[in-house]
């Protein structure tokens, strides 16, 4: 028998086996383990205590006991669960207050969003003339910027005759509203346009032009009458681009410009800037200049 | 503990009835306290409260008769002892003992004195095993609970449990024979 033999046995001889476990700890008397025993017996003496007295709900409890049917009102506040499922509850809320303040937050960079690009599109210049005007009058008045503003036309009182002369409105091709200030532009206006090089926009060379033929309206029509048909301002095409005339009509409707023309009260033979213009396309004329020659449309 | 008396109770502690509850404290509050206690929680006394405040909650919709009680039972003290223990492994104790303030009383001290060895002697057998057959085998000494109760106290297989116990048995043997016994201690 070698050594490792004896440590077998010493290992075999040490082993506990469930049966032998079990009986022990459940407080039998086992021959082969008496230590063991001795022990178990000693361990299930400390169960042999006083009970223990009773905490103050645990006592009110053990007094009064409880409705089953009842809220578990009597359940322990401090314990540990509790704690942890109030944290869990303030994470949950303070999670969902996050929440809660992301749907404002977008709404509001959203809308830094929008008011950047407007006031971008603003400093160009680019917005149409009453939203250009109210932009820059927010924005001077709120910051030291300063935005371009639309040309805005002086107040004028509209002509009598115009204003009383229907076929204005009846005899312009132009889809939009008839106003007195887009009528026609006339040589008036084109000074400052040529003196000036720039090329007016739309609401400019119609602001422009109804300056101009509000000016010289009256004192033309009182001379031609008011029975000729006016020629009004259409919109720009885009070989008209860049024209200074504040409208010029289509080939298409250059008869009615043509006889337009010299109903236009600017003498007809000729014409005045903006729909003499005209009148001279719808008569054929590849180009035009103005009555004082100030504007040239190609 | 009285199986019997627990089970012919258990309907009217369901029920609410105090005399009833009063009856399943006194037959499972010592052992509760003493198993507690053995394991070294820092108030036992406090923590049965605790635990048979949670068990008492439970009690309407508990099933099993007396045997599920027990287990249950020691099942709330298991894990009220496991967040003691954490508790202070984290943190220092906050309050001194006074003994003026202690309301409890002992026989006489010699009682006391003996008791306190014997307790002391099977606390530093116990204190020398792996934790988890320590709570394996005060659990089924002091709550008299079977491998299978243990197992589901303790959240383990029966197997392992079985694995437990034995080793912590002949842990218990080799410190016996190594400091024989009572006879070891001094006074």
């Amino acid at each position: 028998m070698t050594s490792g033999d004896d440590d077998t046995a010493v290992t075999l001889r040490r082993t506990l086996d469930d049966r032998t476990a079990d009986a022990l700890l459940a407080g039998y008397d086992v021959p082969t383990e008496p230590e063991l025993t001795a022990l178990m017996g000693q361990v299930c003496a400390l169960t042999d205590l006083p009970v223990p007295t009773p905490s103050t709900a645990l006592a009110a409890l053990l007094e009064h006991g409880f409705d089953p049917t009842a809220a578990p009102a009597y359940l322990p506040v401090a314990s540990s669960s509790w704690t942890r499922g109030a944290v869990t509850w303030t994470r949950s809320a303070v999670s969902w207050r996050g929440r809660s303040l992301a749907l404002p937050l977008q709404l509001s960079l959203a809308g830094a969003g929008c008011l950047a690009v407007l006031l971008g599109v603003a400093a160009t210049g680019d917005l149409p003339a009453p939203a250009q005007t109210a932009v820059a009058d927010v924005v001077e008045a709120v910051t030291p910027l300063h935005v371009p503003r639309p040309p805005v036309a002086p107040d004028v009182e509209p002509s009598p005759s115009t204003a009383s002369d229907p076929s204005e409105v009846t005899t312009s091709p132009s889809p939009e509203p008839t106003h007195p200030a887009q009528v026609a532009s006339t040589p008036a206006s084109t000074p400052v346009a040529a003196e000036s090089g720039e090329h007016p926009t739309d609401s400019q060379a119609s602001e422009t032009g109804s300056e101009g033929q509000s000016r010289d309206g009256r004192d033309q029509q009182g001379s031609s009458g008011p029975a000729h048909p006016r020629v009004t301002p259409t919109h720009q095409s885009s070989d008209d681009s860049g024209s200074g005339s504040g409208s010029v009509d289509r080939p298409e409707s250059g008869q009615d410009a043509s006889g337009s023309g010299p109903s236009s009260g600017s003498g007809g033979e000729s014409s005045s800037s903006g729909s003499g213009s005209g009148g001279s396309s719808g008569s054929g004329g590849s180009s035009s200049s103005s009555a004082d020659g100030s504007v040239t449309d190609h | 503990m009285n199986e019997q008396l627990l089970e012919d109770v258990l309907p009217a502690a369901q029920a609410g009835q105090a005399w009833a509850l009063r009856a399943v404290y006194e037959q499972l509050a010592p052992r509760v306290h003493s198993y507690l206690k053995i394991r070294g929680a820092a108030e036992p006394e406090d923590l049965t409260s605790e635990v048979f405040l949670t068990v008492f909650a439970k009690l309407p919709s508990l099933t099993g008769g007396a045997t599920g009680l027990r287990t249950f039972t020691f099942s709330v003290a298991h894990a009220r002892l496991v967040d003691d223990l954490r508790k202070r492994g984290r943190r220092e104790p906050t309050a001194t003992y006074e003994t003026s303030t202690d309301p409890r009383t002992s026989a006489s001290s010699e009682d006391e004195a003996i008791q306190s060895l014997q307790t002391e002697r099977v606390r530093r057998l116990l204190d020398g095993l792996v934790p988890d057959q320590r709570s394996v085998l005060t659990l089924r000494v002091l709550g008299d609970l079977t491998v299978e109760q243990v197992a589901t106290a303790v959240g383990k297989s029966t197997g392992a449990v079985k694995q437990l116990q034995r080793r912590g048995l002949l842990a218990l043997r080799r410190e016996l024979e190594t400091h024989d016994g009572v006879e070891g201690v001094t006074l």
